[in-house]
């Protein structure tokens, strides 16, 4: 299956989608390369479903034009598009076997038995699922219903597959597991993957490229370490893993370096993201794995940002990872990662210092 | 070009799901609170039914029935072509009624439980409406509808189809029309929740996997409606076999039914034993129906089961 020409490039311009009073997607525009893994990723109820379900042609948008290589197909039934969709539910025929579901697509397009079987019989093979053929869905568990649902869809060799939460009826182990192999099926066959997710761990595991969308608008679209460490938007930065989040006020602006006022705290420094004027509220933002606790007091240079506090609690967040959660005067708190190995112990109701390298820093206006 | 396949055998877990069957526990009173009137019921179907089996061999003549033995009544049954011709007619009139009834419940069913979008439960009890009328009430009705100075009548006289149309009224025509009246929101109420059972995203799964909407419906809807569609066939065709309103109020004397034969040896010419081996033989016609539907009913919980 040597992908000869790049199929398989999507353009979204200007999509607008409403239900009724509500806007699910507003005005969007996307462009997705051809052969690349990427993933609408946001809050439920941000229109990413809604964007898939447009690419599929289950839904026609109010607005915009839907072009997958290079052609319009805005107006195009889902059955006149090379594309092809697995499910939420993975909606497999619960009356059809698993061969006949698998063969359902290719019986459409007319094909000859033999063909058929050859090609079915490959897809099986493919997904582990021989011995299969005359089972029934029901009679199948979730992990096995999931390569049901991807090989009746890579049968048909789409130049685009699009997976609406693929993972969200599985266990957490098993989910891991096929996470890692649905991206190494994604680079073999060099199909663009159209994930739909609002778990943000499988959208920075698994994707090329993160769109993250909130309020039917695309927030940020970047690859994933990118957007994770340099979140452009507060929202981005909170949904994207851990977040510290802290309120001040704009006191001194030095080309691209900014530096703010936590009342009651001190001096922060770090890097602007919007073009604030002195005096506006900004948020401050640094991921917890990057604030360091230490017994003593504070010591701000100009590489790093240095508070004081009292540590008000340490949890463990999973293996020997602990968060500290450091209580500012401000009665703010701030949270840092203490990776397992790490020696350094700080009682609860200690006095301490969190400081973090200012290269790490962002700087937010806060919206009004 | 050659690469290593995706290696999907490691995931595949070594044992099947097995769901093994609760063993029942049943305590004497639980025993008793069900069999009781379970036994009950069943000696009052039973009762009735062996006496019919009985009396069906007693002879008749002018003085009455009497205990006895012979085959005469059952003869009479198989033999005189008036009772065959009942029979088949029955059968057919059955049949006429389960197509009829089918061909309109199905695509309304079909029609509220995918395209409309609001109002749905509203539309489903107005469609259900017809059945808090009196079945007799309805039937009398259809005379005056049906009738020589009735709408359908003179709608037909003005375009000029028939100038006497002698087949609406009293002929087998009125009673198949008027039995369905009774079935349509029957098999609208049967299919109307078997259609909306089936998830929306396997239709657009099929529109997905290159199925345009005619395949669509005949590849995935459809079969996973059949077993409804088919209980409703089988109780619509068993019942309206045994129907008896419509051909007394709107039948001629060329849709005699079975049952109004039966009537007449019960109520007319008291011939007892004839009307028994009568009654059995649409019994033992019917049964293998019912007992079909049954099956079809217990299939549908499998087929839909995810």
């Amino acid at each position: 299956m040597t992908a000869t020409v790049r199929t398989g490039a999507i353009s979204l311009r200007g999509i607008t989608k409403r239900f009724g009073r509500q806007t699910a997607v507003d005005a969007l525009s996307l462009d997705m390369e051809p052969g690349e893994f990427l993933t609408l990723l946001g809050p439920s109820g941000c229109g990413k479903t809604t964007t898939l379900r447009t690419i599929a042609g289950l839904e026609v948008p109010d607005a915009g034009s839907v072009l997958i290589n290079g052609r319009d197909v805005t107006r195009d039934p889902p059955n006149m598009r090379p594309v092809n969709t697995v499910f939420q539910s993975y909606a497999l025929f619960p009356h059809l076997s698993v061969y006949e579901n698998i063969a359902f697509g290719l019986r459409r397009r007319k094909l000859d038995d033999g063909d058929i079987e050859q090609r079915v019989r490959q897809q099986i093979g493919m997904m582990a699922l021989q011995g299969y053929d005359d089972r029934r869905p029901y009679q199948l568990s979730g992990g096995e219903q999931q390569r049901v649902a991807l090989a009746r869809a890579l049968v048909l060799q789409p130049s685009v597959l699009l997976l609406d939460e693929p993972f969200a009826s599985l266990d957490f182990k098993l989910r891991q597991r096929l996470q890692i192999e649905l991206k190494a099926l994604q680079r073999e066959t060099g199909i663009t993957f159209v994930m739909v997710t609002h778990d943000q761990n499988e959208a920075l595991a698994m994707s090329d490229r993160v769109a993250v969308m909130n309020s039917g608008r695309v927030e940020q679209l970047g690859n994933p370490i990118e957007v994770y460490q340099w979140p452009t938007t507060p929202f981005v930065a909170g949904f994207l893993g851990d977040a510290n989040l802290l309120s001040g006020d704009l006191a001194e602006a030095d080309g691209r370096r900014i530096t703010a006022e936590l009342p009651g705290v001190g001096k922060v420094q770090g890097a602007s993201v919007t073009d604030a004027a002195i005096g506006r509220t900004v948020q401050v933002f640094v991921r917890p794995e990057n604030v360091s606790v230490t017994s003593g007091a504070a010591v701000t240079t100009p590489e790093t940002n240095c508070v004081e506090g009292v540590v008000e609690a340490t949890v463990i967040v999973g293996g020997l990872d602990r968060k500290v959660l450091v209580r500012l005067k401000n009665k703010s708190v701030i949270e840092s990662l203490v990776r397992a190995g790490s020696e350094d112990d700080v009682p609860t109701g200690s006095r301490v210092s969190a400081s973090w390298p200012v290269a790490k820093t962002l700087v937010y206006e806060r919206a009004p | 070009m050659s690469r290593e396949p995706t290696d999907f055998k490691r995931f595949q877990p070594a044992q099947q799901e097995s769901t093994p069957k609760a063993e029942e526990k049943w305590t004497a009173g639980a025993r008793l609170q069900l069999g009781l009137p379970v036994t009950v019921w069943a000696l009052a179907l039973a009762i009735p039914y062996i006496l019919m089996l009985v009396i069906s061999f007693w002879p008749n003549d002018a003085t009455g029935m009497r205990p006895g033995l012979t085959l005469d009544n059952w003869t009479t049954v198989f033999t005189q072509s008036l009772y065959r011709d009942a029979l088949l007619r029955s059968l057919g009139i059955a049949f006429c009624v389960t197509a009829l009834s089918i061909g309109i419940g199905y695509p309304v069913a079909y029609f509220i439980a995918t395209r409309v979008k609001a109002r749905k439960a509203l539309i489903f009890v107005l469609l259900q409406v017809p059945l808090w009328t009196a079945y007799l009430i309805r039937a009398y009705a259809w005379r005056v509808v049906l009738g020589e100075t009735g709408v359908i009548a003179k709608l037909l006289q003005r375009i000029g189809i028939a100038d006497t149309p002698d087949w609406l009224l009293f002929s087998n025509f009125a009673v198949v029309i008027v039995i369905s009246t009774m079935f349509v929101p029957f098999v609208i109420a049967t299919m109307y929740p078997a259609l909306e059972a089936i998830p929306p995203d396997l239709r657009e799964a099929a529109k997905d996997l290159h199925a345009g909407r005619i395949t669509t419906f005949f590849k995935v809807t459809w079969p996973l409606s059949m077993p409804a569609a088919m209980a409703a066939a089988l109780y619509t065709m068993a019942i309206s076999f045994g129907d008896f309103i419509s051909p007394t109020l709107v039948g001629g004397p060329q849709s005699i039914m079975m049952t109004q034969l039966i009537f007449n040896q019960v109520g007319v010419a008291f011939d007892w034993p004839l009307a028994a081996a009568l009654s059995l033989t649409m019994f033992i016609v019917i049964v293998p129906l019912v007992i079909l539907s049954q099956r079809t009913e217990a299939s549908q919980v499998i087929g839909l089961r995810r």
